[in-house]
C-alpha cells in the first residue's frame, strides 16, 4: 500500500473543496467508525457524540469562515506582509485553533482601521473627486 | 496509566511498529501481542475525562493521530481500526480483551486482510453558460428570467448525466471489491459517494474502472485503513 493519495480521475476538484473535505473525512470516519470494544468495565470509552459536537464547533468557527470567504487575512498582501497566503498555509487554516483566528481576525481588523483612517485622510486632501466620500459627491451631482 | 487502543493487526504484519511512530499525546507506538492478535496501545496518563475535556483543538489533534498511527502501520500489514477513544485501563485488561473476545477479533480482522478502503464520489458538473444564446434579442427583464430558467435547466440535466455515470461506475466497481457501502453526500452537487473493500491485488483493476467517466467529476480517495469495514458482534 502506498501513501494515500486523492486522484481526481476525469477533471480535478477545486483545491478548496477537496481541503475542506479531508478533514471532514477524517472526522467521519475517526470518529463514528471502527470496530467498538466496550460492555467491559475495565475498557473506557469516549462520549463520542459529546466530542463530535465540541470539535465540529470549532471546526465550523475556523473552516466555514474560510468557506464563507471571510478570510480575507489569509490572501491579502496587504496584511500577509506582500506574501499571499500559499496552498500550504491555507491547508493548515482548517486546523487552526479558534482563538488563533480570532487574535487575526482582530489583528486584521485594527489594520483594517489604520487602512481606512489613512484612505480616509487622503480622500479629505482631494475634494472635488467623484470617488471622495458622499458629501463630496453631492456637491459635483449638478455637473 | 491507561493504554490507549488505537486498533488490532496480526503476527502477519511486522513485528513492531516503525521506530519513532508516536500515537496520541506524542507516546511510543507499541504492539501487545497474544498468540496470533496484536492490540496497537500507546501508553495514556489522561484519563477519558481529561481528554474529553480538553481543548477541542487538542481533541482534534488525538482524532488526526489515531488516523495518522493506523495510516502507517496499514502500509506494512493489516489493520482492525478500532472506534476512536478506547481505553483499557491496564495490561490485564488488554489480555482479557484478548482472551474473552479472541474469535470476534480475528473474524473481523480476517474480513479486512489484504484489502484497502477507497471512497469515490460523483459529482455534477456545472454546465459551461450557454444561457447568452438562448437570452439573446430578448428585453432584459425577460432575457434574465431566461436565463435563470436556463440555469436550473442546466444544473438538473448535469445531475442527471452525473447520476447515470454514478451508477454505471457503482456497477463496475461492485465487482472488483470485497464489499461497498454508500455515505451520505455533503455536497449538493454530489450525487453519490460509497466506500470500496478493495483487494490490493485489484487495486489497479479497480482505480482503472474509475477513470473512464464522462458527465461527472470522479474523485477517489485512497487507500486507507478500512474503518468502515471493521465489525465485531456489536458494531
Amino acid at each position: 500500500m502506498s501513501e494515500p493519495v486523492t486522484v481526481p480521475s476525469t477533471r480535478s476538484t477545486s483545491a478548496a473543496a477537496r481541503r475542506g473535505d479531508s478533514l471532514a473525512d477524517v472526522l467521519e470516519r475517526v470518529l463514528d467508525k471502527g470496530i467498538v470494544i466496550a460492555g467491559d468495565i475495565r475498557v473506557d470509552l469516549l462520549d463520542i457524540e459529546l466530542l463530535t459536537i465540541r470539535i465540529r464547533l470549532l471546526i465550523s468557527s475556523a473552516d466555514k469562515a474560510q468557506e464563507l470567504g471571510m478570510a480575507w487575512w489569509r490572501d491579502d498582501p496587504f496584511f500577509t506582509g506582500g506574501i499571499a497566503g500559499d496552498g500550504d498555509g491555507q491547508s493548515e487554516g482548517s486546523e487552526v485553533a479558534a482563538g488563533d483566528v480570532l487574535q487575526q481576525l482582530l489583528d486584521g481588523t485594527e489594520q483594517l482601521a489604520q487602512r481606512v483612517a489613512r484612505l480616509e485622510e487622503g480622500n479629505g486632501s482631494r475634494t472635488g473627486d467623484a470617488h471622495g466620500p458622499r458629501g463630496a459627491d453631492d456637491a459635483d451631482e449638478t455637473d | 496509566m491507561g493504554w490507549y487502543l488505537y486498533g488490532v493487526t496480526s503476527t502477519a504484519g511486522p513485528s513492531r511498529p516503525p521506530s519513532g511512530l508516536r500515537g496520541i499525546d506524542d507516546a511510543d507506538v507499541r504492539f501487545h501481542r497474544e498468540g496470533d492478535l496484536v492490540l496497537i496501545v500507546s501508553s495514556m496518563d489522561r484519563t477519558l475525562e481529561d481528554l474529553q475535556g480538553a481543548d477541542p483543538g487538542d481533541a482534534l489533534a488525538a482524532v488526526r493521530r489515531h488516523d495518522e498511527v493506523l495510516t502507517q502501520l496499514a502500509v506494512a500489514g493489516p489493520v482492525l481500526p478500532v472506534r476512536f477513544g478506547t481505553v483499557l485501563s491496564d495490561r490485564s485488561a488488554a489480555d482479557e480483551l484478548l482472551a474473552d473476545r479472541r474469535g470476534e477479533l480475528q473474524s473481523a480482522l480476517a474480513a479486512v486482510t489484504g484489502a484497502d478502503e477507497w471512497v469515490v464520489q460523483v459529482d455534477a458538473i456545472e454546465t459551461a453558460d450557454t444561457a447568452s444564446d438562448t437570452a439573446e434579442g430578448l428585453p432584459p427583464g425577460h432575457a434574465f428570467f431566461a436565463r435563470k430558467r436556463s440555469e436550473a435547466r442546466g444544473r438538473a440535466d448535469a445531475r442527471v448525466r452525473a447520476s447515470a455515470t454514478a451508477d454505471a461506475l457503482d456497477q463496475r466497481l461492485r465487482p472488483l471489491a470485497r464489499a461497498s457501502q454508500p455515505l451520505a453526500s455533503r455536497e449538493p452537487e454530489t450525487v453519490a459517494r460509497a466506500a470500496y473493500l478493495v483487494d490490493r491485488d485489484d487495486q489497479d483493476r479497480f482505480l482503472g474502472a474509475t477513470s473512464a467517466c464522462d458527465g461527472a467529476t470522479v474523485t477517489v480517495q485512497g487507500p486507507l485503513p478500512p474503518y468502515r469495514f471493521a465489525s465485531g458482534g456489536n458494531a
